[in-house]
């Protein structure tokens, strides 16, 4: 787009004005006040309007008022331009209402073509987006340099890449993607905070949450306790309702046994009274007998008994007792044998075995004496053998020394052994066989002299012996005689004592039995009579002793069956138990079908299960209203927790929704200043890389923009190395900086239209041969791209002035 | 015979979904308190023979004892008019309830079964009454239930009357009138529907008189109890206001405005008519970007001069996303791919994406970011 010429009715202190534009340089200058920079805002009103919505903004309003005409008068202007494929348009615009009527004419037919932009309120016709590609910002951002800009250039060479960072990223010089994605970044992390930060506001948000759902967590889990004890209630309370129906049943049961009982012991009760009442009456005939002695009855029968063995006994006794006659005979008959032991006295000292020695020896005697009489014999022949023996052998020993040597010493020593043998045979036969028989004899003569036999002659002396052995004998016969009588004797007499005491037993008994009488009462000496009368009595005490036993019994049985009661009394609790029938039977009367089919007993111990079981549930009962009431308290209501976990999940929910949505800006905005960035660079490169030798005189023909952060080096001629911009002279800087800052004014264009670029007295600052190199870039740079520099410096002015002119590329516009 | 006859006061109910502090929420629930004394009130100063509850009285889930207090003080001090309680969904007869719990008056009576049993107002009038016995009781009770007996029958519970479901209201002992009319029952006394209602207009057969005290800023306008008038064969009834409170919704279009400053202008504007109210007001439309709208200040500024306020943004800046997506910088292509993630996006998505974008967008032109 080129500018061909700006009509200004009225805009601010400008009034009637005309401006046609070369297509090339365009310089306005003017001093200070002289509408320059009313200028500048009213080639942007035209192109874009002042509100950019379809309401009105006060802001914008406010802006459009503030460039009424000072003067009044219309607040108009128009302008006509030219794009590079060669359609020519004109806009005109009445600012004098919010309005903006607006006129898109299309020369040089003069149509009116501002419907084919979309026509809106407020003058929003956007042609110049159409033609362009920039919308208002960009526009005003790239194609307006203001002079601050190249100052600024003078602190910081990196500013050139912030700056052209910028430009790319937002379309203004001043606000870059980098500070926007810091700034998203830095809400993520203070605002809102990370997954791990524990004290930024989603997390302090989530403890919250966390907290309050806690809390609800602990209150139904409390609920359900309660709920699940009042269920339990509900279930006891059902069983103790069948308990205490039960219980109902039962009592009745109770009851109605307990009119049986009372109604069976007051019958047996009538039955007990009748029977005592008869046996007092037999009490009473009785009654003379109460106090007979019957305990003396054993007694009396045992008595009784041993008298009649006693007696039985004494007759036996009485048969057997010796006569007086039979007790003298055998008193005479002791006498005789006494008298014949008498005689014989004088035999008594012979042992009575004696008899028998004497004879054994007597036997020994005879025969050793025979014996004595052969071998008597016989040792005098041997003895007379012995003796010619010792004489051989003498003879021997004498004759052997004078016998010839060769006999030495044999025949000595011969007749020796000889004589010493027989001389010892000789000795031992000395004595006679006679004195073995003596000293047999001399024994038995000695045992015959102990009898009492003086004799010497062996014979004789045995014969007397022997006479003296048989008296002894009769002796012994007589004494053996004597004892069997006195035996006799003792007998008799013994059976005449037993005899007698039992007579005396007899006597004893019958005394005793009369006492025992006696004590009863009985004086009748006929012992069988008192007998009779005591065993009688006996019956009778018997007999009322039963009665009052009976009477007892009864009585007992009385006690244990009522306990002590009167017949009234039984007859008042039937009465009392059969109203408490009546009563739970007019309350229940479905029980009534039971009593037909109870059973006699009752149902006591069942009863009292029945109640145990009753007190046990309703324990429970207790302990769980107990836990009911009891359940919850401590806790919040639930509204309250529900409406603060509402709050809070509210408060996560936005701060989670925000967080995302920061961070899918963050990364979307990174996303599109990378790709903005990486589109731009290839662009700026080439421009600068062939523009930049040439005002240079070839001096930096290599120079390289890094596609990421804009920045920019170049190589040095004297190292041959790449260095950063700022390493160049100032001059070069900005030759770099106006190249860079209007090429990506032209990139940015989505129509790659050539954009007319106003440049707001940047040049204010350089000193002349800079400012004449840049002079001769922009007009350089206007061959293709239009340039409406605006100055009040009069050196730029006059250098312009001297610059040649070829053609009509360039012209001096004088604001007065 | 006079009946008066309400339900749905939902004592004890969570104030939740409505945004409310916890301060404003606890008021609420005494008001709820209050709307009950004023029907017992009412039930006095009309002389009724009988006050009968449609059910939700109060919620089970919520009700605390302080409460189970309170209605057993209540309802005490009515005797001896007698009242009769057909327990609803969110207050069935369960044995944890307050009902169960509560050993009630001599003139109480709690419908506990899920049928329908007798219970004699006068000699000729019999109230058939059911309970509900679980917080889901589906079952339809009237299909097969026919008064029996002579006189005129009522019948009284908490249900759905097919016909007429309100959008979103889960159905409990749902019926349809043709159910209800062959039952041979001269009125029904209903409760689940919060709005209030007299069907069919021509001839009366039931009724739902609706919340007493509104419960949300859905329930707008007057909320009443039912006067039924009984004599002989004629049947008479009366929606009588007696809400004490009232919710009321706004929508603020600040597409034109300058100014956050003239937010708090225009809500400032209702307090002269909603001022006794608790208001929403939603902020919608598309201001100039420009305009910073700061909601929890005007909030803040706004909402002493109300009984309550809620104030919700629902408005988005006017950009001219067209235009801003054509550009080749940064910003052109951030909103083109916004516009297309936006484009792409389920519908539970998009909201977030026109956030990030319009947060992305404020960051782009370094203007002022508020997070909440």
């Amino acid at each position: 787009m080129r500018i061909e010429s700006i009509q200004v009715d009225g805009f601010g202190k400008l009034a009637n004005v005309h401006f046609e534009l070369a297509p090339g340089l365009n310089l306005f200058f003017g001093e200070n006040e002289t509408g320059k920079s009313t200028l500048q805002q009213a080639i942007l009103a035209l192109l874009y309007g002042f509100y950019s919505a379809s309401r009105a903004s006060p802001k914008e309003t406010a802006r459009l008022e503030s460039f009424r005409p000072w003067l009044g008068g219309a607040y108009r202007a128009s302008l006509q331009y030219v794009l590079a494929k060669g359609e020519r348009f004109l806009v005109e615009r009445d600012f004098n209402s919010t309005d903006i009527p607006t006129r898109v004419l299309e020369l040089p037919t003069g149509r009116d073509v501002t419907g084919r932009f979309g026509h809106g309120p407020h003058g929003i016709v956007p042609f110049a987006m159409h033609h362009l590609g920039l919308t208002k910002e960009v526009f005003q951002g790239s194609a307006f340099v203001d002079q601050g800009q190249l100052a600024a250039l003078g602190d910081s060479a990196a500013w050139i890449s912030e700056t052209l960072v910028s430009l790319a990223d937002t379309g203004k010089p001043d606000t870059s993607a980098t500070r926007a994605i810091a700034s998203l970044e830095d809400l993520i992390k203070t605002r809102i905070g990370t997954e791990r930060a524990r004290t930024t506001p989603l997390a302090q948000a989530r403890r919250r949450l966390q907290e309050a759902k806690e809390q609800l967590a602990r209150l139904d889990d409390a609920r359900k306790q309660v709920a699940q004890a009042a269920s339990r209630k509900q279930t006891l309370e059902d069983q103790l309702a069948r308990t205490r129906a039960e219980l109902k049943k039962l009592d009745l049961l109770i009851i109605f046994a307990q009119l049986a009982d009372l109604q069976g012991r007051l019958s047996k009760l009538v039955k007990l009274e009748e029977r005592l009442q008869k046996l007092e009456e037999q009490r009473s005939d009785l009654q003379p007998y109460a106090a007979f002695p019957s305990h003396l009855y054993e007694n009396v029968v045992r008595l009784r008994g041993a008298l009649q063995q006693a007696r039985v006994q004494l007759t036996q006794l009485e048969e057997r007792a010796p006569s007086e006659q039979e007790m003298k005979d055998v008193e005479r008959s002791i006498q005789d044998i006494y008298n014949d032991i008498s005689d014989l006295e004088f035999v008594r000292a012979i042992p009575a075995d004696l008899e028998v020695q004497v004879r054994s020896l007597e036997r020994e005697w005879r025969s050793v004496r025979a014996s004595l009489l052969t071998l008597e014999r016989n040792r005098q022949r041997q003895r007379r053998y012995a003796s010619l023996a010792l004489v051989a052998g003498l003879a021997i020993f004498a004759l052997a020394w004078f016998l010839p040597t060769n006999w030495q010493p044999w025949g000595p020593l011969l007749g020796a052994v000889l004589a010493v043998v027989s001389g010892v045979a000789w000795w031992r036969m000395r004595l006679p066989a006679a004195s073995a028989t003596a000293s047999l004899q001399l024994r038995l003569f000695t045992i015959i002299r102990s009898a009492g036999v003086a004799q010497e002659d062996p014979e004789g002396a045995l014969a007397s012996f022997y006479d003296r052995a048989q008296k002894r004998q009769r002796l012994t016969m007589l004494e053996a005689e004597l004892n069997t009588l006195n035996e006799k004797q003792d007998g008799l007499r013994e059976r005449l004592r037993q005899f007698e005491d039992k007579r005396k037993e007899v006597e004893g008994l019958e005394g005793d039995l009369h006492r025992f009488y006696g004590e009863a009462g009985i004086r009748d000496t006929d012992l069988s009579r008192a007998w009779s009368t005591f065993d009688e009595s006996c019956g009778k005490k018997t007999e009322y002793d039963g009665v009052l036993r009976e009477i007892e019994s009864t009585q007992r049985e009385k006690e244990a069956l009522v306990g002590g009661k009167t017949r009234m009394q039984l007859s008042a609790e039937i009465n009392e138990l059969k109203t408490s029938q009546d009563t739970i039977l007019a309350n229940n009367p479905d029980l009534r079908e039971i009593l037909p089919k109870a059973a006699t007993g009752a149902p006591t111990k069942e009863r009292e299960e029945q109640d145990k079981l009753r007190q046990e549930l309703e324990l429970e009962i207790a302990r769980l209203d107990t836990q009911i009431v009891e359940g919850v308290k401590g806790h919040r209501p639930r509204a309250e927790i529900e409406e603060d976990i509402a709050r809070y999940q509210r408060e996560v929910q936005s701060l989670e929704n925000t967080r995302k949505a920061l961070e899918i800006a963050r990364e979307t905005v990174k996303q599109a200043a990378e790709e903005a960035r990486r589109d731009f660079a290839p662009g700026l490169n080439r421009e600068l890389g062939s523009a930049l030798g040439k005002v240079t005189e070839n001096r930096y023909k290599e120079v390289h923009i890094d596609p990421a952060t804009f920045g920019v080096t170049a190589t040095i001629p004297e190292t041959g190395r790449l260095e950063p911009i700022n390493k160049v002279s100032y001059g070069t800087q900005d030759l770099v900086w106006f190249h860079l800052r209007l090429t990506l004014a032209q990139l940015m264009s989505s129509l790659h239209e050539p954009i007319p670029v106003i440049l707001d007295d940047c040049l204010v600052n350089l000193d002349s041969p800079r400012l004449e190199r840049v002079l001769a870039f922009l007009a350089d740079y206007s061959a293709d791209h239009q340039v409406l520099l605006f100055s009040k410096d009069e050196k730029i002015r006059d250098s312009f002035g001297e610059r040649p002119s070829h053609d009509d590329s360039h012209r001096m516009h004088i604001l007065s | 015979m006079k009946i008066l006859h309400f339900s749905d006061l939902h004592l004890d109910a969570s104030f939740a979904s409505l945004g409310m502090t916890s301060s404003v929420a606890s008021q609420r629930r005494h008001e709820l308190r209050a709307a009950l004394r004023r029907i017992f009130d009412k039930a006095r100063e009309l002389s009724v023979d009988a006050v009968t509850i449609g059910g939700d009285l109060y919620e089970h889930e919520r009700e605390t004892d302080d409460t189970a207090r309170f209605l057993k003080q209540q309802f005490e001090q009515l005797a001896p008019i007698p009242i009769l309680v057909s327990p609803g969904n969110h207050d069935p007869y369960v044995p944890d309830s307050i009902y169960h719990r509560i050993t009630w008056s001599s003139n109480v009576h709690i419908f506990r079964e899920p049928r329908f049993t007798p219970h004699q107002l006068a000699p000729d009038i019999t109230l058939w009454g059911a309970g509900h016995n679980s917080p889901s009781l589906r079952d339809n009770l009237l299909s097969s239930f026919r008064p029996v007996g002579p006189g005129t029958h009522l019948l009284l519970c908490h249900g759905s009357d097919l016909g007429s479901v309100p959008p979103g209201k889960v159905t409990h002992c749902p019926f349809t009138v043709g159910e209800l009319r062959s039952t041979g029952a001269k009125f029904a006394l209903l409760g689940h529907y919060h709005g209030a209602a007299i069907r069919p207009e021509a001839a009366p057969l039931y009724c739902y008189p609706g919340s007493p005290e509104p419960l949300g800023f859905d329930e707008e306008g007057p909320h009443y109890v039912l006067l039924l008038e009984i004599e002989g064969d004629s049947i008479k009834p009366q929606l009588l206001p007696i809400n004490a409170v009232q919710y009321h919704r706004e929508e603020l279009d600040v597409s034109d405005i300058g100014s956050s400053d003239d937010i708090r202008a225009r809500i400032d504007a209702l307090t002269a008519q909603w001022g006794s109210t608790l208001i929403r007001v939603t902020l919608i439309g598309s201001p100039h970007v420009e305009v910073d709208i700061d909601l929890a200040a005007c909030l803040s500024e706004c909402a002493p001069k109300f009984r309550f306020l809620d104030l919700l943004d629902r408005t988005y800046p006017a950009y001219n996303l067209e235009e801003l997506g054509s550009q080749v910088t940064a910003k052109g292509r951030f909103v083109k791919k916004m516009r297309e993630k936006i484009q792409r996006a389920s519908a539970d998505e998009r909201p977030i994406l026109q956030r990030a974008l319009d947060l992305g967008l404020r960051a782009l032109d370094g203007r002022t970011i508020r997070v909440l």
